[in-house]
């Protein structure tokens, strides 16, 4: 009976559409999503950048930026964008519980939009270490977005790479927002203090097996794609695990 | 007020329907069976002291929090997590929290994605109404702003089914007027279901249609605003005249200055009325305010009597 209350549309959105609305959602403030990250990324290229200049001007020129392969710098943005996916279901989270989405669409949208935004920058940096190797290191030699760690090799290579590498980030991210929205801060300290079990679990491990050689070797033989690759398998149980925590979750002051 | 005359409408036009809902929170009891409708296209008060459950209702009913015990149909549905049901809802509350840096202006931008019935003309004259800035960050406006981002997006949103929960918090008395005529005339423009929480009960009398009053978890009123409007009277004339009435009539209230007396009694029939009239009496409103004061002061004495 009270069924006829809800006239049935010809304009209400399917399922798909719904999820859609909520990437468009994580979008809406093209500032926070787009601009500060690139933002980011340039303001530590040209920190580096400066550093080249600085070196072969001091060196006459004569020393080689081979090393700068090595440079850690790029890890910012991957930092970052742990930030981005904690706040992400945070406030976002709410935000569009307010609007009335289900915490279904809200997750998968976000899930959507994280896969989004890392094919997004995943086309930027392959682009950029193609460019790089083209200009010969940006006239100087340098490493930055062609390093030991991504971006050289052949194209699938590239983006897989930096693909999965965000999108670990991504994931580990909302997992911890997801659990801080449900359970707040105890449960924020539950969880670090599984990760902290496992990580002195796992050290205590390779100490007593001595295994730090074979650790070694096992990350130069994987490489950063191999790496990346076992990365996948906590991306995905990251990712199905925030489900399950949002379902329940509230969004209370 | 029995909850008997809030079912003499028929039931089937029930958009919101509530059995024997319970809420806890750990050891606390927020909801304690609590059990009421709302018919469509009405605007229904719901109201109560701090704390009451307020809230918890509305939160439950818009799927926002999860039943711990008890029946809820929203549109025949139960509402969490059900999408057919919650696009049709849309629940604004004062403690809204919006991702940083959003402006007004991302928030009436992607509104319209939600709601498939939102209005921007009518979202465009609210902001002049109101006088909001769009562009600036929303954790720079001042708490009325914030206050009227809420009220623009649940008046433009035209959502069959909406919920302020106190929409007035930080609004000037400028700004709460501006905000009820606008909903007085886009309701009467667009009928839906509306249902609003406020301490403010004076200002809104005039438009609540049925009025719900909840005290520690529980139902103490659930009736038409007309009826609790009739549930008494002053009565105001000369001392003797007065007292010649009101005898043998449940007495509320007492007052007198100098000859005058004001007396307030329980329900009056037409004939009262008529007699009160011919004996030369002024009869005068009771506030719907001092109603429900009245009405949950008692049941707060009562229960707190029972403990």
């Amino acid at each position: 009976m009270t069924t006829a209350l809800l006239e049935a549309s010809t304009t209400a959105p399917g399922a798909f559409a719904r999820i859609w609305n909520v990437v468009r959602l994580h979008y809406t403030n093209r500032w926070t999503i787009l601009g500060v990250p690139w933002m980011i990324i340039g303001f530590v290229f040209l920190v580096n950048l400066a550093i080249w200049i600085i070196i072969r001007s001091a060196s006459g020129g004569q020393t080689s930026l081979d090393g700068t392969q090595w440079s850690g710098s790029t890890a910012y943005i991957f930092i970052y964008s742990i930030v981005v996916a904690v706040q992400a279901m945070n406030q976002t989270f709410s935000f569009a519980l307010g609007y009335s989405a289900t915490r279904r669409d809200y997750y998968l949208g976000s899930v959507l939009a994280f896969g989004v935004q890392s094919a997004l920058f995943t086309i930027a940096f392959v682009l950029l270490s193609y460019i790089e190797e083209w200009t010969g290191g940006w006239g100087l030699g340098g490493h930055f977005f062609a390093n030991a760690y991504f971006g050289t090799g052949p194209i699938w290579q590239r983006m897989f790479t930096v693909f999965g590498a965000f999108l670990f980030c991504f994931f580990i991210g909302s997992i911890s927002g997801a659990v801080f929205v449900r359970w707040k801060l105890n449960g924020m300290l539950v969880l670090m203090g599984i990760v902290a079990v496992l990580g002195v679990g796992g050290f205590a491990v390779a100490a007593l097996t001595n295994a730090w050689s074979a650790i070694g070797a096992w990350f130069v033989a994987s490489g950063a794609t191999g790496v990346v690759a076992w990365l996948l398998i906590p991306s995905a149980l990251a990712a199905i695990i925030g489900f399950f925590v949002l379902r329940r979750a509230t969004p209370r002051g | 007020m029995t909850p008997a005359s809030s079912t003499a409408t028929p039931t089937a036009t029930a958009v919101v329907e509530v059995e024997n809902l319970s809420k806890h929170f750990g050891n606390v009891t927020a909801l304690d069976r609590v059990s009421f409708s709302i018919q469509k296209d009405s605007i229904t008060g719901l109201l109560g002291r701090n704390g009451a459950g307020k809230t918890t209702i509305m939160q439950l009913l818009t799927g926002q929090d999860f039943v711990t015990e008890g029946e809820v149909r929203v549109f025949g549905h139960h509402p969490a997590e059900n999408a057919h049901v919650l696009r049709n809802i849309s629940f604004i509350k004062e403690s809204q929290k919006y991702p940083d840096d959003f402006r007004p202006k991302h928030v009436f931008r992607s509104a319209p994605w939600f709601f498939e019935n939102w209005d921007a003309d009518l979202a465009e004259r609210l902001v002049d109404d109101f006088r909001l800035p769009t562009n600036r960050k929303i954790k720079k406006l001042s708490r009325g702003q914030l206050s009227a981002v809420g009220v623009i997006v649940g008046l433009a949103s035209r959502a069959p089914l909406t919920f302020f929960d106190e929409p007035y918090l930080g609004l000037d008395a400028v700004a709460r007027q501006i905000f009820y005529d606008r909903l007085l005339a886009d309701y009467a423009e667009h009928p839906r279901t509306i249902v609003l929480s406020t301490h403010l009960i004076d200002e809104v009398s005039n438009m609540l249609e049925h009025v719900v009053v909840i005290d520690s978890g529980r139902i103490i009123m659930d009736a038409a605003a007309e009826d609790v409007r009739d549930s008494a009277t002053t009565v105001v004339g000369t001392r003797s005249a007065v007292e010649a009435f009101v005898s043998g009539r449940e007495i509320l209230h007492r007052d007198a200055l100098g000859g005058l007396a004001s007396v307030t009694v329980g329900r009056l029939g037409s004939d009262d009325r008529a007699a009160a009239t011919a004996a030369g009496l002024e009869l005068a409103p009771v506030s719907l305010q001092q109603l429900i004061v009245r009405k949950t002061t008692a049941t707060y004495g009562e229960a707190g009597g029972e403990s």
